[in-house]
């Protein structure tokens, strides 16, 4: 599979602070890719050197096969780009913004402008600095998605919406999902999760681990092990395991490589023959990105 | 193209009342401008050019500031914030975009309004078409180019603002560097180094500009933009102008100009004189009056500078650098003198010992030329060289004129009391003839004109020889134009610069002290006003 977005150890920094380190990221064409990581972990510096607005201070990126430092002018004509903070032309009316949009879109679509119009149930008579944070955002989308660009990166898009307007949006990106490749950085893992089929967690400038999705939530459960009576915890547990913690008689513990046969097996070389009960559960995005963030571990795949 | 016109047409209907207001303001202009005209607003009780000019104009030239920022502003170039930067813009066209949005709602009403002008003023506009672009050259490099480099280097309005107070700033220290360098201001030797800094001064505004736009890298061209105004206030400061004002100036054998001192010491003061400061200045100046007469009596010098050595009592020399003058040889009366300004610690050791002063004098040389005479009508009346006139003044000593973009070009005009159509009573007859002067040395080889195509002149004869009595009473009453009193012209044509030294001996400086006024004393020097004064 090709890549629409490709990192050599990417870098940068702003003065002393390091925002991006060596960082590798590979978004196959045809992705669903998830970007996510705590505030501050460099999500944004990434995004905006992919579309050329920041440079790198180290390393290389290419974007649709072109070096981002290239990504300029026509290269937007397949790149549909949104952030949470994007500054729009606010003395513009919904109508009239999308009119000006369009006229620099050769491949604008505007039965697909009218239907997107329509399912976010844009004002088109109001100007854009009257309308509310997410009904600019629709009206941003809008504009990144009528033209059928090859290519859509969007920073935080789902950022302050109430979940009303963030299903609106979610849906009209699923219905875009099977023509482009996506980028989206959020921190609603549980929106990205339904139709996200990539992932990547950045934090501190450090991509921990990026990764197919399904393979993701096959490789982390949740396991619950009851033992016949209560005993001190093992003074070395497996690299593979986070969160080992008891009460009283169970031992509850996050598996990072799981495999229903290897962990039960793990489960009783390491408590013996003590073991009465194991319980494997699935982790949903939200849980497996907690226990990513409070373990000092590498969980890389 | 479509994308230059899709965004030229956003920013046209996004900026329609700025350029609506802009757009009245120059219909203003245009009213005032044609109403100046008018004798009666600039000598009347109207007082309504004086009103007019100082808000009308300014008031124009900040609309189009305005305009202009705002219009560069709506696609910022500094931030990572800004919705255009990742549409498919094309920067070329983006930036001929706004070059398109400048020159068809600033230049192209502008132009417009110049053609009304000149039709209002009575003259054709189309055979000055050339003369008109150039002005919009000069406007588009003076005003226009600074302030869009300014508002492409910053985000907001506000930091435009603050930027320009920078600039500002710049001024001033530029200014104040200048006095520093006195021989700076001696414009003949000063061509190559203002030429280097206008070159320095376009290409950073050309180079900000398309990094701006090109890339947007806005450290980078701060960067530009500090570099060029170090490296010009270095020019300012590091140029050789004693070498190039030698280069400018050549020696001869022959001397054009026979410099003495004029034996008539200055006078009491006309006017009162304000009380000294309570601290004395550190300088005295010095004015010197002399008497300059051209050895080729067809020639008209002027002095453009001078550089001072005094021979102190004690055998030591004290020197001044090459600094501007003002003085007139070839017409009568017109005044001439060498100025400077010296330590006041020094003035008073030496200032009652007689001392000898070598001076070295700048020159430009014109000659006579063509002669014409012109009879002055009542009404508006046609005057070569100065357009169209009208007789004006309570004296009616003078005439104003209106003329095409180009001022008159070096001239000496001259008009007699004999040859006055004008009545005159008996009590007020002058008892014999006097002639009166007007003459201009300014070249005009540019437009004059900068924003006002009308270029307008006015000849105003000064009396000449007159004694006290007649300065007291007569002299207004002479000289003065009506219908049919004719007028005497003869063009200058610049002929070389030259430099020539002359040594005045037995000078004691104390007999040409100036009031230590306030806020002048170098300014008066440098400004070549002689003020009378008492022995």
């Amino acid at each position: 599979m090709t890549s629409a977005i490709r990192t050599e150890a990417l870098g940068k920094r702003f003065l002393r602070l390091v925002a991006l380190h060596n960082l590798n990221l590979d978004v196959p064409t045809g992705a669903v890719y998830a970007l996510v990581g705590p505030n501050g972990a460099g999500k944004t510096t990434l995004i905006k050197i992919l579309m050329n607005i920041f440079q790198a201070s180290a390393g290389r990126a290419t974007v649709m096969g072109m070096p981002s430092t290239s990504i300029a002018g026509d290269a937007f004509k397949t790149i549909g780009y949104v952030s949470e903070n994007q500054e729009l032309p606010d003395w513009m009316r919904v109508d009239q913004f999308l009119r000006y949009v369009a006229a620099f879109h050769p491949k604008w679509d505007r039965t697909l402008e009218q239907d997107l119009m329509r399912q976010f149930d844009l004002p088109l008579n109001r100007r854009l600095k009257n309308l509310s944070r997410g009904m600019r955002m629709k009206a941003a989308l809008t504009s990144a998605l009528a033209f059928h660009p090859a290519l859509i990166v969007l920073d935080e898009p789902f950022s302050g919406l109430d979940p009303f307007v963030r299903d609106q949006l979610v849906e009209s990106l699923v219905e875009r999902a099977a023509e482009s490749t996506m980028l989206i950085s959020s921190h609603d893992l549980a929106e990205i999760e339904n139709f996200a089929t990539h992932v990547g967690y950045l934090d501190q400038g450090t991509l921990k681990f990026s990764e197919e999705l399904a393979s993701l939530t096959q490789r982390f459960r949740e396991v619950e092990v009851v033992r016949e009576t209560s005993a001190p915890l093992p003074a070395s547990a497996p690299a593979t395991w986070l969160q080992l913690s008891d009460a009283a008689a169970v031992v509850r513990f996050i598996e990072t490589r799981f495999d229903t046969e290897r962990t039960a097996e793990q489960v009783r070389s390491v408590f013996g023959n003590g073991v009465r009960d194991i319980t494997f559960t699935p982790m949903s995005l939200r849980s497996i990105f907690l226990a990513i963030a409070k373990s000092p571990r590498s969980v890389a795949s | 193209m479509n994308q230059v016109l899709h965004i030229f047409r956003k920013d046209l209907r996004h900026f329609w009342k700025e350029i609506a207001i802009s757009w009245c303001v120059l219909v203003i202009y245009v009213w005032q401008v044609k109403e100046q005209w008018n004798p009666e607003n600039m000598f009347g009780p109207r007082y309504f050019s004086q009103l007019t000019q100082q808000f009308v104009l300014p008031l124009l030239i900040l609309s189009w500031w305005v305009l202009l920022i705002r219009a560069i502003q709506d696609e910022r170039l500094v931030g990572d914030r800004q919705f255009w930067v990742t549409r498919p813009y094309r920067w070329v066209e983006l930036l001929s975009s706004k070059v398109l949005f400048v020159l068809v709602v600033i230049h192209v009403p502008l132009l417009i309004a110049q053609f009304i002008l000149l039709k209002l003023a009575g003259f054709a506009a189309l055979p000055y078409l050339g003369g008109l672009l150039s002005m919009h050259a000069a406007l588009l490099a003076l005003l226009v180019l600074p302030v869009a480099v300014i508002a492409t280097v910053t985000s907001t309005f506000v930091r435009v603002i603050l930027f320009g107070f920078i600039v500002v700033l710049y001024g001033i220290g530029s200014s104040w560097l200048s006095t520093l360098v006195p021989e700076s201001a001696l414009s003949h030797a000063s061509e190559i180094p203002s030429a280097i800094q206008g070159i320095i001064f376009l290409l950073a505004c050309a180079a900000v500009i398309l990094i701006q736009y090109a890339r947007r890298w806005t450290l980078v061209s701060r960067g530009v933009i500090v570099v060029a105004v170090v490296l010009t206030l270095l020019i300012e400061v590091a140029t050789p102008y004693s070498a190039l004002i030698a280069r400018a100036y050549p020696a001869r054998l022959e001397t054009p100009v026979k410099i003495v001192l004029n034996p008539t010491k200055p006078e009491k003061p006309v006017m009162p004189v304000p009380p000294p400061p309570p601290k004395p200045p550190k300088k005295v100046n010095i004015a010197i009056p002399l008497l300059a007469s051209p050895v080729n009596s067809n020639e008209v010098i002027v002095i453009q500078g001078a550089r001072i050595d005094i021979e102190l009592p004690d055998g030591n020399h004290w020197r001044t650098k090459w600094q501007p003058q003002w003085g007139t040889a070839g017409i009568p009366d017109s005044p001439a003198s060498v100025s400077l300004a010296m330590p006041t610690e020094l003035f008073d050791r030496i200032k009652s010992a007689p001392v000898k002063i070598n001076t070295e004098f700048a020159l430009a040389v014109f000659l006579r030329g063509e002669q014409w005479q012109l009879i002055a009508q009542d009404g508006l009346f046609p005057a070569p060289r100065f357009g169209l006139c009208t007789i004006a003044g309570q004296e009616r000593n003078m005439i104003l004129c209106r003329a095409p973009l180009y001022g008159s070009g070096p001239l000496v005009a001259t008009t007699s009391s004999s040859e006055s159509t004008c009545p005159v009573s008996a009590e007020h007859k002058p008892t014999r003839v006097i002639t009166s002067y007007y003459w201009s040395l300014s070249d005009n080889s540019e437009p004059s004109a900068f924003i006002s195509p009308v270029v307008e002149g006015m000849i105003s004869f000064n009396a000449v020889g007159l004694t006290k009595e007649e300065q007291k009473d007569s002299w207004r009453f002479v000289s003065r134009l009506c219908a049919g009193t004719p007028i005497h012209f003869t063009a200058l044509s610049f002929v070389r610069h030259t430099r020539m030294t002359t040594s005045l001996d037995g000078i004691q400086l104390s007999d040409y002290k100036m009031p230590d006024y306030y806020g002048m004393g170098a300014d008066a020097i440098f400004y070549g006003y002689t003020i009378p004064r008492t022995r």
